[in-house]
């Protein structure tokens, strides 16, 4: 084997296995895990007043501001001297 | 030989790879793209209720806003009528936003009501005049995908003409120093004395 051809194969190899790596499964469809994130979601609403009561009850509730990909999400208000600032809620089961 | 045998071994990983990559693709790709809309999207409606509340702003301006933000931010928003009810005598006020889509015979509503008596007045070591008050406080939370409303019991806020000891559920003992506006943590004033 060249060594030409042993460094295509180890590029190659490195390459599959990084994008395996990153891989993220996306949500499966399950609509009760996408319930239970709306209902989350409904609840950080009922019970904040602003950001940061928001950002303490997130981390309460086990869920994040930042959803990750493979997050279920659902929309949260919060209203600020008659502006609605919107956040998306992330959760996993 | 031994050259066609790193060609061979060369073709068979890039094989594999394309293989790999195909199966995490195709894994992506299937799956089934689920919506729901449901309880968080009626929620952020009571939440504009309870700050029309809070504000004294009507409910209508406040829809204004929030459709716009809402489609900007791809929140979808239930089809929705709204009517507000308020009340208030001697002994308390009740406010009540529902909304309704009768063809599709959706209801929610957000509603808050404050009760409270006059037990008497204290004067503190300065002369000054304190009205105490028993007070019950609730917000009721009714979802259409839920049977019954969920009650919640916020806590009035103490300031410096009022001071607020818990009395059980929902109920709070207030003293206060008028004039003196006792509100919860969303701003609603939840006892107010001129």
């Amino acid at each position: 084997m060249r060594s030409v051809e042993a460094a295509l194969i180890a590029l190659i190899v490195a390459f599959t296995v990084a994008a395996a790596l990153r891989y993220q499964p996306p949500p499966s469809p399950c609509l009760q895990c996408r319930r239970d994130a709306s209902i989350v979601a409904a609840w950080l609403t009922m019970w904040s007043a602003n950001q940061s009561d928001l950002e303490r009850l997130a981390a309460e509730a086990n869920a994040t501001l930042s959803p990750s990909p493979g997050d279920y999400t659902a929309p949260i208000v919060v209203w600020d001297n008659g502006t609605p600032l919107f956040y998306t809620v992330g959760w996993r089961p | 030989m031994t050259r066609r045998r790193g060609q061979a071994a060369l073709f068979a990983v890039a094989l594999l790879s394309l293989a790999v990559l195909a199966y995490l693709y195709a894994v992506s790709a299937a799956r089934v793209s689920i919506v729901y809309h449901g309880e968080a999207e009626w929620m952020v409606l009571l939440a504009t209720a309870r700050h029309s509340l809070a504000t004294n702003t009507s409910l209508d301006t406040l829809m204004a806003r929030l459709k716009p933000v809402a489609a900007e931010q791809g929140v979808w928003l239930p089809p929705v009528q709204w009517i507000v009810y308020r009340s208030t005598n001697g002994s308390g006020w009740a406010y009540t936003a529902l909304f309704y889509n009768t063809s599709l015979g959706w209801e929610a509503y957000f509603a808050a009501s404050a009760r409270y008596t006059l037990l008497g007045t204290e004067y503190d070591g300065l002369g000054g005049l304190w009205l105490v008050y028993n007070l019950s406080y609730v917000h009721l939370y009714k979802l259409p995908q839920l049977a019954y409303p969920v009650a919640i019991y916020p806590e009035p806020l103490n300031t410096s003409c009022s001071r607020v000891y818990r009395a059980g559920e929902g109920e709070w003992l207030v003293k206060l120093r008028p004039p003196c506006v006792v509100r919860d943590k969303w701003g609603i004033a939840v006892l107010g004395v001129p």
